[in-house]
């Protein structure tokens, strides 16, 4: 997968400055020491673009750097070069004539047939006359290469490169890390000026391998469900950022594309490890975590059956079978009640998408029971007394003094009894399942409510966070309800303008759910069941 | 499979958890309330000294046990929850004070300032008490009468000796004059205060 992250970047370099620096930087990561390397292109260089020394080989090397396939067309010019770059010496202070060195053309794409062959007699040429033979270091012998140092180079624009190491160092969990996940992966997008094509897919391409970086980060720290959290939360920012730039689809495909796979690719680890630990799901308490397990228990199972049925529906949009996830996902559900436990209205984008996860995979009774259950405990959370659940946009952290009533200084207590922003989708999932009696024992209490609900004004907003734009709309409910009425209400769906760019990638409402859970849409639950 | 961790969550949990219990601790005695706080940052004993008077107090640990059960934490029993907390911050008040005053008994003992009263309160033996104790005087001289800590049921017997030394001049007399003579030796070691080669 990150091969193919990284022939996507490679492709997606179309001049060769683009290539200079990550190449620098990939030999280093090689051993090498850089002495030289031009900073103007043209007959001065001499054939060598760079010139490195590798101590441990004892051996020069010059480097003439390509972006782009070699084709026939391009010989004579190639053939020049690489007899200035094999014998025209070298003039640098470290280097004495006489000294032996590698001579390397790099190309970012692949030689045709006509060129291996011509450089081959060339070097053929070059034996005969005990000079150095030119090696190539095409497309393939570069992902190789990519890949080997993929965890010890950065991929990240020259102006973004202390950002990017700052942020790589201090990573430690997603929980903890998302607002600067956040802010980074949006500035990056939206701060480089890309106004060609051109540049634009190497911005896609480079952005996609910094986000598998980061990524592979916490995977490298034992940690996938940060690492799965982490590439929602880049590819939501880069949905957002195709949409705003309004690309054209052959522009983004590819990047888009790779991101998801990425995504498919961690996701499907999580479903292998839950597989060979099966009896592990049947509890998913850890009495390790202390007195915190409280709060960390419904969390733990809202996250894990979130990712199982975002893989699932993931599996059946690309009309693949996934009776392996659905399995886990009722396994999960079944055997850990703490899920219809909500601490905060945060959970509803994970609640969201493992209710319709259930429905997708036939367990309507299982959701049915859930529903039930969830519904009962939120409108618990609501009774005299009590304080309702934190709203979605508060962080994870608030619920322990939420909960336990205590005022920190940092967290002031939040009063949202009989105010709501998840109720829609819990009324949503009752109508939808016709649990006309669950509602009726609430009817009172849900007819006092406040739905409070933001109505983004287009597929941007819907996909941007926390946008200026957009109506924030208040409703209640009346005091008599009507079945039916309601019924209907809950029919609605979002309107086309909004739904254009989720019907052409029906995965990017999925993953927004998840990277912002506060935009669960309730509008579209019949879109996935 | 590896069971996600929130270390967030740990984090904020462990600092709401210290402060309900620090809260339940403080508040539940107005002796203990009063006292000052000191908070040591290194070491494991701590040494005053005042003139040649050293006083030595190792550090007590303090501790109580709470029970979290694996059906409270599945079933979010939130009030379950509080309620262990605040058993467990009681039981750690408990172990505070039987802590704080077997070790004030033994530095009082050391510093030979203990009376005896034969589990009697009388006037007399309030009066040797004050005789033994390094009396603290406000900037205008009036005296700050120390905090009396006593077994509730001692209370009556206490409220007793004090109201009948209210109308009985003979004892303010007494108590006056130990007053001024101990206010008299204040001032003269204030006065004396200076610093020389």
């Amino acid at each position: 997968m990150l091969k193919r992250l990284i022939e996507n970047w490679l492709t997606s370099l179309s001049e060769r400055k683009d290539l200079d620096i990550p190449f620098r930087l990939l030999l280093e990561a090689e051993g090498h020491v850089a002495i030289g390397h031009s900073t103007v292109h043209g007959p001065m260089e001499l054939g060598k673009d760079i010139v490195s020394e590798k101590p441990s080989e004892d051996l020069f090397y010059f480097f003439q750097t390509k972006t782009g396939d070699a084709k026939p067309s391009d010989w004579a010019d190639m053939e020049r070069q690489i007899m200035q770059m094999v014998e025209v010496p070298y003039a640098h202070p470290n280097f004495s004539i006489g000294d032996p060195y590698k001579p390397v053309w790099v190309c970012t794409g692949q030689l045709s047939e006509t060129v291996r062959t011509s450089l081959g007699l060339r070097n053929e040429a070059y034996r005969k006359s005990d000079r150095p033979t030119v090696e190539v270091w095409d497309r393939n012998t570069l992902i190789d290469k990519f890949h080997s140092a993929f965890f010890d180079m950065l991929f990240a624009d020259e102006s973004f490169v202390i950002d990017f190491l700052r942020l790589w160092s201090h990573l430690a969990d997603y929980m903890s890390d998302e607002e600067d996940l956040r802010e980074f992966f949006h500035r990056y997008l939206f701060d480089l000026p890309v106004a060609k094509e051109r540049e634009t897919r190497k911005h896609l391409a480079t952005y996609a391998l910094m986000l598998a970086q980061v990524s592979q980060r916490y995977v490298a720290k034992d940690d996938l469900y940060s690492a799965i959290d982490c590439a929602l939360l880049g590819a939501v920012q880069l949905y957002e950022f195709i949409i705003a730039q309004g690309l054209e689809a052959d522009v983004y495909q590819g990047c888009l594309d790779t991101v998801h796979e990425f995504i498919g690719l961690l996701s499907r680890d999580l479903v292998d490890q839950c597989k060979a630990r099966e009896e592990a799901l049947s509890d998913l308490l850890d009495p390790g975590s202390g007195p915190s397990e409280i709060f960390e228990l419904p969390l733990r199972i809202h996250s894990l059956a979130a990712k199982l049925s975002l893989h699932m529906l993931t599996k059946s949009l690309n009309n693949e079978d996934f009776a392996v996830e659905a399995k886990l996902l009722s396994l999960v559900l079944e055997n850990n009640p703490a899920f219809c436990h909500l601490l905060t209205e945060r959970q509803m984008g994970t609640l969201w998408i493992s209710i319709v996860g259930l429905l997708h995979s036939d367990h309507h009774d299982l959701a049915e029971r859930f529903v039930r259950e969830t519904f009962d405990w939120f409108m618990g959370t609501h009774a005299e007394g009590e304080s309702g659940l934190p709203d979605p946009y508060q962080p994870y952290d608030v619920i322990i003094s939420h909960h336990l009533g205590v005022e920190m200084p940092d967290a002031k207590h939040l009063e949202m009894r009989l105010q709501s922003y998840m109720l829609p989708i819990l009324l949503k999932l009752i109508c939808f399942l016709d649990l006309r009696d669950a509602l009726a024992k609430h009817w009172t209490a849900v007819s006092h409510v406040v739905v409070r609900e933001y109505l983004p004004p287009g597929a941007r907003e819907l996909f941007a966070y926390l946008p200026e734009t957009g109506k924030l709309a208040m409703y209640g409910f009346a005091v008599t309800g009507s079945w039916s009425e309601l019924v209907e209400r809950y029919s609605e769906r979002l309107p086309s303008e909004i739904t254009d760019f989720v019907d052409r990638h029906p995965l990017s409402l999925l993953v927004l759910t998840l990277a912002y859970p506060w935009r669960a849409q309730w509008r579209e639950v019949d879109r996935y069941t | 499979m590896k069971k996600q961790r929130f270390p967030n969550i740990t984090t904020t949990s462990n600092r709401v958890f210290t402060r309900i219990v620090l809260s339940i601790v403080r508040h539940s005695d107005p002796v203990l309330q009063q006292m000052g706080e000191q908070r040591i940052y290194e070491g494991d004993v701590m040494e005053t000294s005042q003139r040649s008077d050293i006083r030595v107090s190792d550090f007590q640990l303090i501790s109580s046990d709470f029970t979290f059960t694996h059906e409270m934490i599945g079933t979010t029993d939130f009030d379950a929850f509080l309620d262990e907390i605040s058993r467990g911050a009681l039981a750690m008040y408990e172990s505070q004070q039987r802590t704080l005053f077997s070790q004030l008994s033994e530095l009082t003992e050391r510093a030979g300032q203990t009376v005896d009263a034969g589990g009697k309160l009388t006037w007399e033996a309030w009066m040797q008490t004050l005789e033994k104790l390094d009396l603290q005087f406000d900037e205008r001289g009036d005296w700050v009468a120390p905090t009396l800590v006593i077994h509730p049921n001692q209370q009556a017997d206490l409220e007793r000796v004090f109201q009948e030394a209210s109308t009985d001049l003979r004892k303010q007399q007494q108590l006056e004059e130990l007053l001024q003579r101990r206010r008299r030796e204040l001032y003269a070691k204030e006065a004396n205060r200076k610093l020389v080669d």
